[in-house]
């Protein structure tokens, strides 16, 4: 699994929670061992409803799991969420005179996320059974459904409030056929009044005191590192401490600061799916942050024309060490037991980034090489814990093929990406500072130190290691944090990207 | 500035003073701009190609705009137009290289001359733009472009818009202050292109705003 480019998002996005490929969902959920307290969320809120005849009057309940309290860039993930929403009779009628004989719910809550000054939102989706409409009487419609998992940059209060919610209707008669009026969009928004009504829940975030800038990656097989090690792991001096939040970022992106010991720097974000083959699904690595020290350029001429080469060199930093961001995969093991798996990706030598651009023809090629190696812990069969233990990882790198003879030494993976100049002078593909899409077939060396008491080794390699695994990576536009004046497409106030990039298939 | 009426030879453009009206206005020195439809008019100018050019290096704008008061002046050159703003590229369209997005703050405001003759045939004002100061960035790599532009503006009409074409001619803009990350890109006094064709309209309007020398 690498890191890589992709046509840069231009607009911020939430952190892709729920990907389905084929038989596999990938969630981010919280590690095993979270002893965070949990909230209740018991909310009964009174709507008004756009119905083709007119507004009705709607009271929608929602009910959550939230976590008191979390610190500083920690997962957030709300669980058990639940919406009821319940139709006038009114409503019904209106139902039944579009040819339903009975509804099946899909809903999408709008919340917003406000902490301080700064704010964000989110959608709650959920998905519901089929109810039959009453003769008589209101019609209750449940959905629920797994929702994205939150975080915060900064400490402080974060609130959650339930605004706009949308709910689609797929109408049936009681042949299970579609009713003449096959489906219904209703648009709701909260009845006017009480101005703290849709307030669900606020979370604490803490600033975690206790990061220690140089310690081991996230202690597998315990709750994962939810320190904000990334910014206090650099000296005290050139970066604004925490105390003022300074420009957060939206709420749904790790910290990005830039790498104090670089000459020009750049920062950006990488996410992407890599393929298991052996296990017929997909993993997610979260959005997570890499520092780049941007190389020097020079002008070669060449007979095919005037060359521009760059050697940049960087790493990927999350959480105070050079990883991702770890993430958490579900495959279904043997084509049916789901099986989840805590997974982090770690930087075990340099990452080099090598532009050849062809002014002349207006074509680049970008190789990125990095060495990768795969850590696993917190492996739930069927919601069993596997104990992996704390150590649990591939005996090398992840790698592929290099292009370069004298470089394919197999210890590496490498990603190339390339730019082109389109009829109208724009310039389209991947470059380092735009990001864009780049992928690469690689593959999973055996695993090592798997186990405790038992040898889990042959059975993780047997699982998942081989080759063939494709990678699709994701990088977003950089930020230059030491660019003046700032571009405010790339960069925040404090320096982090502006742009969050979402994996593709 | 004119001179007594005397039929005189062919004068030469913008270095020197007017030398009085000629039999063929389009032969001689234009020393009246007159600004139509209304002077002062408020115009803006847009354009779906602009391109900076600097070693090899080519930056491509596919959407560029610009918004200036035009005036009727005197003289040879005659300063006919103040530029209030510039922008290269827009939300979701930025200029783009390739090296990456670029991105251009500029310092308003710009001057817009005339010079030299008019001709009355096409409707056509040699001019250009003075004062030009921008910053240009590409990731880590910045630098100032200062100077001046030339090109021409050719006449509009009632919902026809008027052209000006803007060709930088070698040495007129100059590369200042470039940050480390410009280092074997660009250097502090080299001399970048600039190419864009814009359509003016009187604002609000589909109306060439024109320009008449005489």
């Amino acid at each position: 699994m690498t890191r890589k480019a992709s046509r840069p998002a231009r607009l911020l996005r939430r952190r892709a929670a729920a990907v389905a490929l084929g038989a596999v969902v990938v969630t981010s959920v919280p590690g095993a061992g979270a002893t965070a307290e949990t909230q209740k969320v018991d909310a009964r809120l009174d709507y008004v409803c756009s119905f083709p005849s007119g507004e009705q009057p709607v009271t929608v309940a929602v009910t959550a799991r939230l976590p008191a309290e979390a610190a500083v860039s920690q997962e957030i993930e709300p669980s058990d969420v639940a919406t009821s929403v319940e139709l006038p009779q009114a409503a019904v009628d209106e139902l039944r005179s579009l040819g339903a004989a009975t509804a099946t719910p899909a809903s999408a809550l709008s919340i917003d996320l406000t902490q301080g000054a700064e704010k964000a939102t989110t959608a709650w989706h959920g998905t519901g059974q089929p109810v039959p409409l009453p003769q008589t009487g209101p019609l209750s419609l449940g959905t629920s459904g797994d929702v994205a998992a939150l975080s915060s940059g900064t400490p402080g209060d974060l609130a959650l409030t339930a605004t706009t919610i949308d709910l689609d209707l797929t109408l049936l008669t009681d042949q299970g056929t579609p009713a003449n009026t096959p489906s219904l969009s209703v648009s709701c928004t909260p009845k006017p009044g009480d101005p703290g009504s849709g307030h669900l829940a606020t979370v604490r975030v803490t600033a975690d005191a206790s990061a220690s800038p140089s310690g081991p990656p996230d202690s597998p097989g315990a709750t994962p590192s939810a320190s904000p090690g990334g910014d206090s792991a650099r000296p005290a001096g050139p970066e604004p401490a925490a105390p003022k939040p300074a420009a957060p970022r939206k709420a749904t992106a790790p910290p990005c600061h830039k790498n104090a010991a670089d000459t020009l720097p750049l920062v950006a974000y990488i996410t992407g799916l890599s393929n298991v083959t052996k296990l017929g699904g997909a993993s997610l690595i979260p959005v997570s942050c890499s520092q780049i020290n941007q190389g020097p350029s020079s002008l070669k001429p060449r007979p095919d024309g005037l060359h521009l080469l760059q050697h940049s060199t960087g790493r990927l930093f999350n959480g105070g060490a050079p990883r991702s961001v770890p993430g958490t995969s579900t495959f279904l093991t043997f084509g049916f037991t789901p099986t989840t798996a805590r997974m982090v990706l770690e930087q075990t030598g340099p990452l080099t980034i090598d532009s050849d651009l062809n002014l002349t023809k207006g074509t680049g090629v970008t190789d990125l090489r990095v060495p990768l190696v795969l850590r696993v812990y917190d492996v739930r069969v069927n919601g069993t814990p596997l104990d992996v233990g704390p150590d649990c990882r591939t005996r090398g790198s992840l790698y592929s093929k290099d292009p370069d003879p004298a470089q394919d030494t197999q210890d590496h993976l490498h990603l190339q990406g390339t730019v082109t100049r389109q009829p109208n002078g724009v310039y389209a593909g991947y470059t380092l500072t735009t990001g864009g899409v780049l992928t690469s077939t690689l593959t999973i060396p055996p695993f090592t130190g798997c186990g405790v008491g038992e040898d889990l080794d042959k059975l993780l390699t047997a699982s998942i290691s081989g080759p063939d695994n494709f990678t699709k990576q994701v990088q977003g536009q950089v930020c230059a944090p030491d660019t003046v004046p700032r571009v405010p497409t790339e960069c925040t106030e404090d320096g982090r990207p502006v742009v969050v990039p979402e994996p593709q298939r | 500035m004119k001179s007594p009426l005397r039929k005189t030879a062919l004068v030469v453009a913008a270095a020197g003073a007017a030398l009085g009206l000629a039999a063929a206005p389009s032969s001689a020195a234009s020393t009246n701009w007159a600004v139509g439809p209304g002077s002062p008019e408020t115009v803006t100018a847009t354009t779906g190609h602009a391109s900076l050019g600097v070693n090899g290096i080519d930056m491509t704008c596919t959407y560029a705009d610009a918004e200036a008061v035009l005036a009727s002046a005197t003289g040879n050159p005659a300063k006919i137009g103040t530029i209030n703003s510039a922008n290269f590229g827009r939300t979701g369209e930025p200029c783009t290289s390739i090296l990456g997005n670029v991105t251009a703050t500029t310092t308003m405001p710009w001057t817009l001359w005339a010079y030299g003759d008019y001709d009355p045939a096409t409707g056509t004002t040699p001019g250009y733009i003075d004062n030009i100061k921008a910053r240009v960035s590409v990731a880590t790599c910045a630098f100032d472009v200062t100077g001046t532009a030339h090109g021409n503006y050719k006449n509009g009409g009632a919902g026809t818009a008027g052209k000006l074409t803007i060709h930088a001619t070698a040495t007129e803009l100059t590369v200042a202050n470039p940050t480390s990350g410009c280092s074997g890109l660009v250097a502090a006094g080299d001399h970048p292109t600039f190419d864009a064709v814009y359509d003016v309209v009187v604002k609000g309007t589909s109306n060439g705003a024109t320009v008449v020398g005489s």
